[in-house]
């Protein structure tokens, strides 16, 4: 099963090939590649043997492992996903226990250096480690062992990438990101709360076909999916240029369609492909359902960019009630009566002085 | 007998109504874009547009204007040098302590001096350093929408890397919008308050640079 | 008598731990254990009600 390459299995279950270079077309797309690039995509797919993956899943939701089975389309983008010979998912793999770990196992040391990890969820580092175990190893332990051998690591979603949720203030059991618990491996991060399928797609696409991981910037983000600002491509944005903004849920601005800007929308401080790509399979997303963005993508997005529905960051120390505008506000307006009671002591003085004369 | 003495001399009234017109278009506009006081009624208008356009031209003079006074600290007339700005005589020292007594209601008088107390000159620095701050976050929350390039990143773009969400930076150009405005409330009446009691032109001399001194 | 482990339990979401103690082919014993934390519900304290949603859907 596993020798086998990606046409060979498509052609089995009837899939054009016309079908299958449409496939090509779009990831060509998503990766923002010149079209001239697709007959490179197809000779890749179709030739190259399948990578062995496997998939760990460690202080998780499994969102990710959901976005990805979100695929609905039981078509190309699912099978492409069976390209990726998927030797250890334990939300989806038939054998438990013992059998499952020795499926882990079996690829480490089968397959070292050759094999790509995938990492979903973030690994506690506080006393010892124990606050996420699987088959009674902690998840550091596993993945030193595993992504430190792994050709290469792609953390999915912000928990992976960053520390996400687990690791959001007072962060209880010392929650960090897999490049932080493991600093010699190679990783890739592809945040979001969850990640975007089509951006994993992508990135194993690119790998089959350039032999390398795509591009990064300096957070170890691929740029054809993190490289622009979701304000500058959201469809609402003529709306936040106007002026039109959506002051309360269902207001009539709302119903037709206005900037959430006033309520919050992270977009201007949010680098992700959602405005572009879109979700399940270019559906819609956040801004175009009608609520801000919240920058599930961004680091330590649930403390540096305050709440959901504010405009600012919280000041330090001040929790989010207490915002920079009341601050503001509350210090000028203590100047300003500051300043009137000086005047009418000074005007007390000078009139005392004057009556002295 | 009185004198008149010609004290602020003309890049120092004109980058002061040039920082005046751009600070106050700042922070109209600068509160509009944190907190959109008015609702479009159309498509066509173009409000947080326009107000955003006015508040980077306004960044930009008042970048300018900082920029030339600041060359002033080292070309102007001894009223407008960096001494006068930090206290680094004992002569400046006494007018600093000496004001902020009077001010404070502990001393009947204040040392008389044509250029600025010391205590202005103190505070007027630290102003300066807060324009500097926001002007660098300002330019760095701009730079997002630029692709990088040394002009961008010194303005203020290496605060802002690409990628990252700049929220910190948000948060303290906004609270440097409030420090200008309570030094306004504070600015505006020290000025008046001396003027009244000091009867030496004071509020005309920021127009024809002139104060008069000596015996009244 | 022995006493099994099945770690990971694969096909749910999330990870759990069985242990059982058999006795003459008949489970006499069983203990189960979620074997990862990460103690949301102190996250939530101190933030915004409005957004504690977000962050609870990802439990």
């Amino acid at each position: 099963m596993q020798d086998e390459s990606l046409f060979s299995d498509l052609s089995k279950r009837g899939i054009s090939r016309r079908d299958f270079l449409t496939f090509c077309s779009t990831m060509a797309a998503t990766l923002g590649l010149q079209s001239t690039v697709v007959p490179q995509i197809a000779e890749a797919l179709e030739k190259k043997q399948k990578p062995y993956v496997v998939w760990l899943e460690f202080q998780d939701c499994a969102g990710d492992s959901e976005s990805i089975l979100r695929s609905t389309k039981p078509t190309i983008a699912q099978l492409v996903l069976d390209v990726i010979s998927l030797e250890y998912h334990e939300t989806i793999m038939a054998p438990s226990g013992k059998n499952a770990e020795k499926s882990l196992a079996d690829v480490v040391k089968n397959h070292k250096g050759k094999y790509i990890a995938i990492v979903e969820g973030s690994i506690p580092m506080k006393d010892g480690g124990v606050y996420c175990c699987i088959g009674g190893k902690t998840a550091i332990d596993m993945a030193k062992e595993v992504c430190g051998n792994a050709l290469a690591t792609i953390a999915v979603g912000s928990c992976a990438s960053y520390g996400g949720i687990p690791a959001a203030a007072p962060n209880p059991t010392g929650a960090v990101s897999v490049k932080q618990a493991v600093p010699n491996a190679t990783v890739i991060n592809l945040p979001g709360c969850p990640v975007n399928c089509e951006n994993l797609t992508a990135t194993v696409v690119h790998y089959l076909t350039f032999g390398a991981l795509p591009q990064c910037d300096k957070e170890g983000r691929p740029l054809f999916a993190y490289g622009k600002r979701i304000h500058d491509n959201c469809e609402r944005r003529p709306h936040f240029d106007a002026g039109q903004f959506v002051r309360k849920w269902g207001d009539d601005g709302h119903r037709k369609g206005w900037c959430l800007y006033e309520m919050g929308c992270k977009g201007p401080q949010s680098y992700m492909n959602c405005p572009t790509i879109r979700w399940n399979e270019g559906t819609s997303w956040p801004v175009m359902a009608g609520h801000g963005c919240f920058g599930c993508g961004q680091p330590q997005n649930w403390d540096a960019l305050g709440s959901i529905y504010s405009r600012l960051p919280n000041v330090p120390g001040a929790g989010y009630q207490t915002t920079a505008d009341k601050i503001g506000l509350g210090v000028a307006a203590a100047a300003a009566a500051g300043v009137a009671v000086h005047a009418a002591v000074r005007a007390s003085k000078c009139k005392a002085e004057e009556d002295k004369k | 007998m009185a004198n008149k003495e010609y004290v602020w001399e003309v890049p120092v009234r004109l980058t002061h109504w040039v920082n005046v017109l751009s600070i106050l278009a700042l922070i109209i506009t600068g509160f509009y874009i944190a907190n959109p006081y008015i609702l479009a009624s159309s498509e066509t208008s173009m409000i947080m547009g326009s107000m955003r356009f006015i508040h980077f031209v306004s960044g930009y003079l008042l970048a300018v204007g900082l920029f030339v006074r600041i060359y002033w600290w080292f070309a102007g007339n001894k009223y407008a040098r960096l001494d006068q700005f930090l206290p680094m005589s004992d002569e400046r020292c006494k007018n600093l302590t000496g004001t902020t007594q009077f001010y404070c209601f502990m001393k009947n008088d204040m040392p008389h001096y044509a250029g600025h107390t010391g205590l202005a000159g103190i505070t007027y620095f630290a102003l300066f350093v807060l324009f500097i701050v926001e002007i660098q976050t300002g330019f760095g929350l701009y730079a997002q929408s630029h692709d990088g390039g040394i002009f961008w990143t010194l303005m203020g773009g290496w605060l802002v890397p690409a990628g990252s969400s700049g929220s910190g930076v948000r948060l303290v150009h906004h609270l440097i919008m409030w420090c200008v405005i309570v030094y306004l409330i504070a600015h505006i009446y020290i000025v008046i308050h001396n003027h009244l009691i000091e009867k030496n032109g004071l509020l005309m001399s920021i127009f024809n640079g002139y104060k008069t001194m000596g015996d009244k | 008598m022995a006493k099994i482990a099945i770690d990971p339990l694969t096909r749910i979401e999330g990870h759990l731990r069985i242990e059982a103690q058999i006795e003459g082919g008949k489970v006499v014993d069983a203990w189960s254990s979620s074997t990862m934390w990460r103690g949301i519900e102190l996250i939530v304290k101190n933030r915004d009600p409005r957004e504690v949603w977000a962050l609870l859907s990802r439990i």
